[in-house]
């Protein structure tokens, strides 16, 4: 293992570049809530593996503050299980040795060794993107239909790929109705991969809790809420899908089945519709919007 | 052609109207043109399609397949897909249609996969290595060439004609691995003919013979270390074990050869060892037995720069099976060989091809006899050995499942006029019809390889898939998303 660390933090030094920005911020109430989520998930003396480490803050966490016996973990960027271990070196350099980077851009855990090293573990955790990415085909198609207007996004920020998904890859996956496919897709790769692991993901429940729930019973998960929290809506992310989703439903006699869930308070006592927030949002950018977030916890159904 | 069916599964009815009208928003699609819809099996064909006001008259509905939520052996290439098993995106219905049966089918990616993760593991673990594919597992040309022109690996040969075949598939000398066993004069002749070849010799007199036909010459040496393991503790595979077997020089013998080497100035460079077959994580205890009784002979040889472990990493063959821990097994090698300034070779066959290939199979017929419900195939135990000879089952899987007909215990036979020329015994499946095709899956290795005429039925399609290179993959970021 020392001959591993010593090759890879040369690896690391070679990269020598900063965490990018938009890795993660350890203060960001996404991953105060996340990490909340992961202390409550069982994970001492566990396997865990990461899909999306970011800048490792949550390897650290789970070393650290779960008693993880060992994380694994990768990423699209290829950059950042390297920063990420750099990271765990740093912050705590006793258990850097119970890091295991997958190298490479890992998409889910679509590469023979990510596959690979799922098989033997005890836990996936991800936080991945559940609105589709504003210039994806089908989705302009679907915005087009119901909105009567392109789906235009006025800025593309650095960390684009980190709010969308592309929603047409992911069109096989019936979840993708709600935004929900590359998170259908990472739970039907864990179950045939790693059958006896849980999965603990971190959600925002914008398009409703609800559903979140049949996402993972469909799946052959049982459910159950770790953590939640109800934080500002992210500025950088579009929330024109949801207003979609909502003009789809009129007229169907489903309206009230599948609602969107924003606030208009951060205590989330006064409720909004998808579209009455973007309405909010239109008239006034700077206007604060807030919805929940929760960490989910799938443990395999028998 | 027809387009493929909107997965509703899993849906409620208003989740999927959203989802169809989602669908139906494609640009690109005929807006006459019908909508294959998989409703959820909770789903109303009725509601939903008054929910879809007009639209609802574009909708078709398919009925579901009720087939199990999953199988042991699926993966993300092996899977059922529109109807059929798919082997990375080849349907093996329409396959079978187009090159008849019985065919060995593989795919080359998923072998690339396997040397992938092998090399991984024991970079991973610190290891300078080295891994040379044992190509008696599975030496079809197409395969070896594919694995070399990839370059992801060396050959392990164990005969004269091996290496003349890994040869003919474009392997240089110095990527091949010589370990054979019985050598006659005339293949101690021709091994002395490639000075770059990597021997490593099994037995003393071996030893001798090359030592005399090129003194000086480096070599490697087979040992025994007298503990071994197989899959299921399977003494059949254990080549090291209790019993004295014929693989290699045990320690007690060990003097004697250096006594050899001397006389011929021949240098020990290497230890080769290979301690038994398809050993999973149920059996890691046993292996790191075996390496520590391996590791006590390298004190005796100064000019060690290589071990190499041979083969024997297993694949699960039933749904009991888990598999190898590639990072806890390359962890084992590390722990007795690792920060020594040695290499680490390793020689898998059945752990890079067994569960890329299958043997597809049609049913000749189906019969009950007395309380046993029988299911003929067009191939026998001839095409494939292994279950007959070691236990290590091919399990027979439906290629297009008739979920909708029930399930059935079958006992699954071969064309052979041999007692034990059985595929599987009370094998639950989909039921069968004559005709049908059947895929015996973990067909890779030791299938192929091993086959006989036995009985005039030897004969046999082989086919190599490679996958296309998808021409733009989707980018997605899998980290910190959902703001």
């Amino acid at each position: 293992m020392t001959m591993q660390s010593d090759s890879t933090l040369a690896t690391t030094a070679r990269v020598g570049e900063a965490v990018p920005s938009f890795a993660f911020d350890p203060g960001d109430p996404w991953t105060v809530t996340f990490q909340t989520g992961l202390a409550r998930a069982g994970l001492t003396g566990r396997r865990v593996y990461e899909v999306g480490v970011g800048s490792g803050a949550n390897i650290a966490f789970m070393l650290r503050f779960c008693g993880a016996a060992m994380v694994l973990g990768s990423d699209l960027d290829p950059r950042l299980p390297l920063l990420a271990q750099q990271l765990v070196a740093e912050v705590a350099p006793d258990l850097v040795n119970r890091f295991r980077p997958i190298p490479g851009s890992v998409s889910l855990i679509d590469t023979p060794v990510a596959m690979g090293e799922v098989t033997g573990v005890d836990a996936v955790v991800a936080c991945l993107p559940q609105v589709p990415d504003p210039d994806d085909a089908l989705y302009t198609r679907f915005h087009l239909t119901q909105l009567a207007s392109a789906a235009a996004l006025r800025d593309r920020v650095a960390d684009h790929l980190a709010h969308y998904y592309p929603w047409t890859a992911f069109q096989e996956y019936p979840f993708n109705a709600l935004g929900l496919g590359l998170n259908e897709a990472l739970l039907r790769r864990v179950r045939a991969c790693a059958p006896q692991a849980q999965v603990v993901l971190n959600f925002g429940c914008r398009i409703g809790k609800r559903v979140l729930f049949a996402l993972f019973e469909a799946n052959h998960y049982r459910p159950e809420e770790l953590a939640s929290c109800i934080v500002r809506q992210h500025p950088g992310t579009d929330i024109s899908f949801f207003v979609a989703v909502e003009a789809a439903m009129r007229g169907t006699g489903y309206e009230q089945d599948v609602v969107c869930e924003f606030y208009a308070d951060p205590a989330g006592s006064h409720r909004l519709s998808a579209t009455e927030a973007k309405l909010l949002l239109d008239a006034d950018p700077t206007t604060s919007v807030y919805h929940e977030i929760s960490v989910l916890r799938g443990n395999p159904a028998a | 052609m027809t387009a493929p069916a909107l997965d509703c599964r899993g849906l409620s009815p208003a989740v999927t109207v959203l989802r169809i009208k989602q669908a139906a928003s494609a640009a690109d699609a005929d807006p006459a043109a019908p909508l294959p819809v998989l409703l959820d099996e909770d789903c109303s064909h009725e509601l939903v399609t008054r929910a879809l006001g007009e639209l609802g008259d574009r909708v078709r509905f398919v009925v579901p397949e009720p087939g199990p939520a999953g199988f042991w052996w699926q993966r993300p290439d092996l899977a059922y897909g529109d109807g059929q098993l798919r082997l990375g995106g080849t349907g093996l219905a329409e396959l079978a249609g187009q090159v008849g049966t019985p065919a060995y089918v593989y795919r080359a990616d998923r072998v690339a996969e396997n040397v992938g993760r092998v090399s991984a593991a024991l970079g991973a673990a610190g290891l300078d290595h080295r891994v040379y594919y044992a190509i008696k597992a599975n030496r079809a040309p197409a395969l070896l060439t594919y694995l070399r022109t990839r370059n992801m690996c060396g050959a392990d040969v164990c005969s004269t004609g091996e290496l003349q075949h890994a040869l003919s598939c474009g392997f240089a000398p110095e990527a091949i691995s010589f370990t054979g066993t019985s050598l006659s004069a005339r293949e101690i002749a021709t091994l002395a003919r490639f000075d770059r070849l990597r021997v490593n010799l099994d037995s003393l007199s071996a030893l001798d013979n090359l030592g005399r036909a090129c003194p000086g010459r480096e070599v490697g040496l087979r040992i025994n270390p007298a503990a071994g393991v197989g899959y299921q503790g399977d003494d059949r595979l254990n080549y090291s074990g209790g019993t004295t077997t014929k693989f290699g020089i045990y320690r007690e013998h060990l003097a004697e050869a250096l006594a050899i080497a001397a006389r011929w100035g021949l240098r020990i460079v290497r230890i080769h060892f290979h301690v038994g077959c398809g050993y999973l994580d149920a059996q890691l205890d046993q292996l790191e037995r075996a390496l520590d009784a391996a590791n006590a002979f390298t004190e005796d040889l100064p000019d060690l720069r290589e071990v190499n472990l041979g083969g024997g990493l297993g694949v699960p063959h039933t749904a009991a099976d888990r598999p190898l821990d590639l990072a806890r097994w390359a962890a084992a090698v590390a722990g007795r060989f690792g920060g020594r300034g040695l290499t680490v070779a390793v020689e898998p066959g059945d752990y890079l091809v067994k569960d890329a290939g299958l043997l597809l199979t049609t049913v000749t017929y189906t019969e009950r006899r007395r309380d046993v419900l029988f299911a003929g195939l067009d191939a026998g135990f001839n095409l494939a050995m292994e279950p007959a000879f070691y236990g290590l089952p091919c399990e027979p899987v439906a290629v297009v499942p008739r979920w909708d007909e029930g399930q059935v215990d079958y006992t699954v036979v071969g064309n052979i006029n041999e007692a034990l020329d059985q595929w599987a015994v009370g094998h639950r499946m989909p039921l069968l019809h004559e005709g049908d095709h059947v895929a015996l899956i973990n067909a890779g290795g030791y299938a192929s390889a091993m086959r006989s005429a036995h009985c005039l039925r030897g004969e046999v399609a082989e086919v190599l898939l490679i996958d296309e290179e998808p021409a733009d993959r989707p980018a997605v970021r899998t980290q910190s998303g959902g703001r």
